[in-house]
């Protein structure tokens, strides 16, 4: 409360008046006249003058109180046990305090002891009546600037007090100041760290307290804790308490003044018990024997250590080190003159002997006698040279041993990790602890200095070295923190630089030569000549910008995944710049896109480049500089490979079944080459070779290739299992729910089993069923194309293909049950329905051909040449391997195939020569919506690989599918991924039959992915489908 | 509520956090975060369709899915996602509901009209459990709305705080898409996708 009060304005506190100056050691009163109370030192005058007088009155009041408790408490004591005689009452006569914060005791008791030994006690500070300030803690501030806290006045520790009472007279002050530093107010993680040691060591204290009161009030003894009275004389009391305390040391008095008799007591010759005495004075021994002692007395601590060191040295080497060095100041002197506290500020040496003229050498010397050139070592007789009235003490090996074990029982309380040096010397590793090790530092030092009543100094550094270093320089009584230079260079430049300049400063430097800095960012930039006059000038540029770009990309052989547009737009009303087509005075603007897949090709930036540019929304008059960079860059080898690698193993299960499939299909190929056919989709070029000559020497059957109903019936055991990856064993298809499907799904289900399901319908269900189903797909067939009104008609195509197979079953030398065969003729067109056209009239069954209507029979007559020439070239299969088929010479860029109502491709398509393309267009015109997906579906069959058709027929489709599809994917990118993704699992689905669809997808399919990518941040689970080429 | 005065987005809006609430109740029962007991048939749109029987599970997916109505209406809402993640909070899949409401149509907007185009989305959710992946246990999950741009204006930016920031994790790679239906019309279209973590994601999120 009266730290506070010293702050505010209001109060009485802060005028100066002169001391009561009735205690005898306060002589600071200052020539002052008394102010107002009410005027403050603060420089606006207070403008509580209503609670200023209050205050006053306030302060009246509690004094009165308080005379008559005093009053009180004195008569109680005439009456009670604990008498005060009229001497004792004035322990405190004159004495006012005012007590500042928390203090032990508190303040509460300090107000009843003042009260029963004729102080006063203050509640509110005034300068006027308060004369000891107690306090034991300050806050930092109030340190700093004490005396503007104190007004001059002494501020004392509660100590004082007791110490008074228990002395029964009051004693000076002085040695009871508040030290700077010694108080600092311990931080709350301090707190909650030793609150179990401070609470004991507070009982203790307490207990210790009471007792000094019970003795102070009995006066019956000499104060024990031997502390300077003002008015005590010296002399006596040092050889009082030296008389008690230390038995060695009269007798070396008695030594020194007889020194013959020393020399003979302290002899072999003379002496029995020579050596025992002579270790018993020793200090060396004692220093030499303590190691053991010390192990002994702390064993149990140091095992603790030792396992804990081991367990904790992979996190020490982790975390900063910190370590405290800790080391009695003049250890062997201090422990002696705490008894004498007036030889403090005289030379004083520890040495066996007090002879002036001595050889006993000095172990151990004060700071003072230090600064007279007295050192450890040197003769008594050279001691008293340098420093006439240095005074000898003798040891006193008890008091160390009983200092040292109170200075290692500290030690190990605070920490856990200690390393004795000596009796009075250690280091401790306080890395483990969370407390800052200054802290940690000061509370030990001043558990110490209470405790033993000697101070010690320490060091605190990252290592041994330096912590010992840092000690030398902090003695006497301080401690000093040497900060890591290391980091407090990298505090000043960024721990980079900081590292790099500690390095060099020690000549280190692990540079290697060569070492090429990566490029973080690869673009170019245009500021010179910049003039666009509308929006295609600035797109023309933009494209050569990014080819630039694109370019230097390629030739670092990185890719980079964010895009960085800069923009240089003129100023508001700025003008044309002195420099000729400079670019003047501008305005800079920057975006930036990051795309998930790292890119190096033109295309790709340049639509990143587009839509940040038009992001800017600006005038391109304006724009005076355009630069494109590339940052986030990858290796584009890496990123290839491992896509590729990832590509691989996505679809390696499927190649996997796909080269055993082929396997297969060659044993089957070996073990009856009479029954050839394609069994896999995408037949090597080789294999087509040797097909093409075997198909040649049977034509017949040749035109099974697509169906591959020959080998697919005899078969159907070792072929079927393997089909597809996607589809489930024909085995596993409940056969009444297949049935019962759409027709058109059961075609498309069909297509994928190659006929096997149509098979395994027949032999499940029998004729008439059978008759059923294909009568009825035929029918809906008919009716979906009987709308076509242009070229041949579907129906037609599909009653010569039954014909056709029928005959060509028949044809079959190796259908073993001939039952069978009248129905297999009838279910197994349904994969035949997709070939377009038999390849000749030859091949067509007459007699069905004879049972068609006679138009249908002219139109297919018309169409069908007597002989066509089978011309599969292997050069074909080719030049569409993938990936060069992506490359498509493509004339069609700027057509919009997919713009009007029907799409313009379908009119396109259907005037097209190109035979496939009208198939499409019709089945594109005859369907309700106009979606590709459905097209595509109700299309696909008709795209199955045909014979027949010429390279040119085929690239032509593929070129212009390609386009429609990818086109349809710009179109449907933003709104319906769903169909196009259906599209392509569609085409996935149906490619292992069709190569061309394969083709298509394969092409389409990154222009899909990309868009997906730019549009949705991921990719879709596709890949390329890998050819069975090599 | 007036419907006289509503904008065709307002409708569309309405509409389409109905149908949004409606969607997330399905998709937290096709996953079978929660027992099937903590769910009720419920008819909705013609289709049957699970809703949340928890009163704070119910709450939470209709508080966040009706909170977004004056940003949709805005067309500031770009996505909304139910992200499913594993206990290191990572997703492990997200359902991704693309919406874009087209501020300049003006013809007046037929509700049922969208509402059989949105009644689709329904039907496929309900069979869409192949396309997912079974979650591992201590999962969690969540809705996630991303915006055009955040929101300005100080009334709306009351509504806006109503939102927070996701501590979810990103995927570093792309993640896998799988459409699962789409529908574009005017004023709205809505795509509803799939997102999967990338199978050379580096840190292994499946087991």
């Amino acid at each position: 409360m009266g730290s506070k009060s010293s702050d505010r304005p209001s109060t009485s506190v802060s005028s100066f008046a002169s001391a009561a100056a009735s205690g005898g050691s306060l002589k600071r009163s200052r020539n002052r006249t008394p102010q107002n109370p009410l005027r403050s030192t603060t420089k606006r005058k207070s403008p509580f003058a209503d609670f200023g007088s209050y205050m006053a009155e306030k302060n009246r009041k509690l004094g009165a109180q308080f005379r008559a408790d005093a009053a009180s408490v004195s008569s109680l004591g005439a009456d009670g046990a604990p008498v005060d005689s009229e001497e004792d009452k004035g322990v405190f006569r004159g004495v006012s305090i005012f007590v500042d914060g928390f203090t032990i005791p508190s303040s509460q008791e300090l107000r009843g002891y003042m009260l029963r030994h004729g102080g006063r006690f203050e509640n509110y500070f005034s300068r006027d009546t308060v004369t000891h300030i107690i306090c034991s803690n300050l806050p930092n501030s109030k340190m700093r600037n004490l005396r503007a806290f104190s007004h001059g006045l002494p501020v004392v520790r509660p100590e004082w007090v007791l110490h008074s009472l228990a002395a029964n007279r009051l004693l000076s002050w002085a040695p009871y100041q508040l030290v700077h530093g010694a108080c600092k107010q311990q931080k709350l993680s301090t707190y909650f760290h030793h609150q179990r040691i401070s609470t004991s060591s507070d009982a203790k204290g307490s207990i210790n307290h009471d007792e000094a009161i019970k003795v102070g009030q009995n006066h019956s003894v000499v104060p024990t804790d031997g502390q300077t009275s003002e008015c005590g004389g010296i002399s006596i009391q040092v050889g009082d308490v030296a008389c008690l305390k230390s038995e060695e040391f009269s007798q070396a008095r008695d030594a020194n003044q007889e020194p013959s008799a020393s020399n003979m007591v302290h002899s072999t010759l003379t002496d029995p018990n020579f050596v025992e005495n002579y270790f018993k004075n020793s200090r060396l021994h004692f220093i030499g024997t303590w190691r053991n002692r010390y192990r002994q007395r702390f064993s149990k601590l140091l095992t603790g250590v030792k396992s804990s060191n081991e367990n904790l040295k992979c996190h020490s080497t982790k975390q900063k080190t910190a370590i405290i060095h800790i080391d009695m100041d003049c250890f062997f002197v201090s422990v002696i003159i705490r008894n004498f506290p007036d030889l403090v500020h005289k030379p004083v040496a520890v040495c066996h002997s007090d002879n002036p003229r001595g050889t006993a050498e000095i172990s151990s010397a004060n700071y003072v006698a230090r600064n007279f050139g007295v050192k450890a070592g040197i003769f008594v007789r050279d001691a008293k040279v340098c420093c006439p009235n240095l005074v000898i003490l003798p040891y006193d090996f008890e008091a160390y041993q009983e200092v040292a074990e109170q200075f290692y029982n500290i030690l190990h309380k605070h920490c856990s990790k200690v390393q004795a040096l000596s009796c009075d010397e250690a280091f401790l590793d306080v890395t483990e602890c969370d407390v800052d090790p200054e802290d940690i530092a000061l509370a030990i030092r001043k558990e110490i200095a209470e405790t033993t009543r000697c101070t010690a100094s320490a060091g605190i550094a990252e290592n041994l070295l330096l912590a010992r270093l840092a000690t030398r320089s902090a003695k006497p009584n301080g401690q000093r923190f040497l900060p890591s230079e290391k980091e407090g260079l990298q505090k000043d430049f960024g721990e980079k630089i900081g590292d790099m300049l500690w390095n060099y400063c020690r000549g280190i430097d692990n540079r290697n030569v060569g070492e090429v800095q990566e490029a973080k960012s690869i673009g170019a930039e245009v500021n010179w000549g910049i003039r666009f006059n509308d929006m295609t000038d600035c797109n023309h540029f933009l494209i050569n910008l990014c080819k630039e770009v694109s370019l230097r990309l390629q030739g670092c052989g990185v890719q980079g995944r964010t895009v960085t547009l800069k923009v240089k737009k003129r100023k508001h009303g700025a003008a044309e710049p002195l420099k000729f087509m400079g670019c003047g005075d501008c305005q800079n603007m920057s975006r930036s896109n990051t795309v998930p897949i790292a890119i190096d090709n033109e295309a790709a930036l340049l639509r990143i480049a587009k839509k940040i540019l038009s992001s800017f929304h600006i005038d391109v008059k304006e724009v005076r500089g355009i630069g494109l960079h590339l940052t986030k860059l990858e290796s584009a080898k890496i990123t290839r490979k491992g896509r590729e690698n990832i590509a691989v193993w996505l679809s390696s299960p499927m190649h996997a079944t796909r080269s055993k499939c082929k396997q297969i299909s060659q044993s089957d190929r070996q073990c009856d080459n009479g029954d050839f056919s394609f069994s896999s989709g995408a037949p090597e070029s080789g294999d087509l070779d040797s097909s093409h000559k075997l198909d040649q020497d049977k034509p017949t059957l040749l035109f099974q290739d697509a169906g591959s109903n020959c080998s697919s019936i005899k078969g159907a055991d070792c072929v079927r299992p393997i089909r597809s990856s996607a589809l489930p064993p024909l085995q596993d298809l409940d056969i009444d729910v297949v049935r019962n499907l759409p027709t058109e799904i059961i075609l498309e289900m069909d297509v994928l089993y190659k006929g096997e399901l149509s098979d395994l319908i027949s032999k499940s269900k029998g004729n008439n069923c059978l008759t059923h189903v294909c009568s009825s797909t035929v029918s809906l067939i008919d009716a979906s194309t009987n709308s076509a009104d242009t070229g041949i008609s579907d129906a037609h195509i599909d009653s010569v293909k039954l014909g056709l197979d029928s005959k060509d079953k028949g044809k079959m030398p190796i259908c073993e049950n001939v039952e069978s065969i009248s129905y297999v003729d009838q279910v197994t067109m349904e994969p035949k329905l997709f070939d377009l056209m038999p390849a000749s009239l030859s091949q067509a069954d007459a007699s069905v051909l004879e049972q068609m209507p006679e138009d249908v029979k002219a139109d297919v007559h018309g169409l069908l040449p007597l002989h066509r020439e089978l011309k599969v070239s292997k050069d074909f299969y080719t030049c569409f391997d993938f990936p060069s088929c992506v490359q498509f010479p493509d004339p069609h860029l700027k057509t919009h195939l997919w713009s009007g109502d029907p799409p313009w491709w379908v009119e396109k398509f259907n005037t097209s020569k190109n035979i496939l393309l009208n198939v499409i267009s019709r089945h594109a015109k005859s369907s309700k919506d106009i979606r590709l997906s459905s097209i595509l579906q109700s299309v696909a069959p008709f795209l199955l690989p045909v014979c027949e058709l010429s390279n040119e027929v085929y690239a032509e489709a593929i070129c212009w599918l390609h386009e429609l599809l990818a086109q349809y994917i710009v179109l449907k990118i933003g709104s319906d991924i769903e169909e196009i993704y259906n599209c392509f699992c569609f085409l996935k689905r149906i490619s292992p039959s069709s190569k061309i669809l394969l083709l298509v997808y394969n092409s389409a399919l990154p222009l899909f992915q990309a868009l997906v990518n730019e549009n949705y941040g991921g990719k879709l689970r596709l890949s390329v489908i890998q050819t069975t080429d090599e | 509520m007036d419907r006289k005065n509503t904008s065709p987005q307002g409708e569309t809006a309405r509409v389409l956090t109905e149908f949004l609430e409606v969607a997330v109740n399905c998709i937290v029962f096709l996953k079978g975060f929660y027992p099937p007991a903590a769910f009720e048939r419920r008819r909705y749109m013609n289709v049957v369709v699970q809703k949340a029987r928890h009163p704070q599970l119910a709450d939470y997916i209709h508080s966040a899915t009706s909170n977004l109505l004056p940003f949709v209406q805005k067309g500031l809402v770009e996505r909304v996602n139910v992200t499913f993640y594993d206990k290191e909070h990572i997703p492990l899949e997200k359902f991704v509901f693309k919406i874009d409401v087209n501020q300049s149509y003006n013809s007046k907007v037929e509700e049922s009209d969208i509402g059989f185009a949105l009644r689709a989305f329904l039907i496929k959710l309900t069979v869409a459990k192949p396309a997912t992946k079974p979650l591992p246990p201590s999962s969690g999950w969540e809705i996630t709305a991303y915006f055009r741009a955040l929101p300005q204006g100080s009334s709306k930016e009351k509504e806006a705080q109503l939102w927070i920031p996701t501590d979810t994790k990103q995927w570093l790679q792309p993640p896998d898409i799988t459409p699962i239906k789409s529908m574009s019309s005017q004023p709205l279209k809505v795509q509803l996708y799939l997102e999967h973590p990338n199978p050379c994601e580096p840190k292994k999120l499946e087991e």
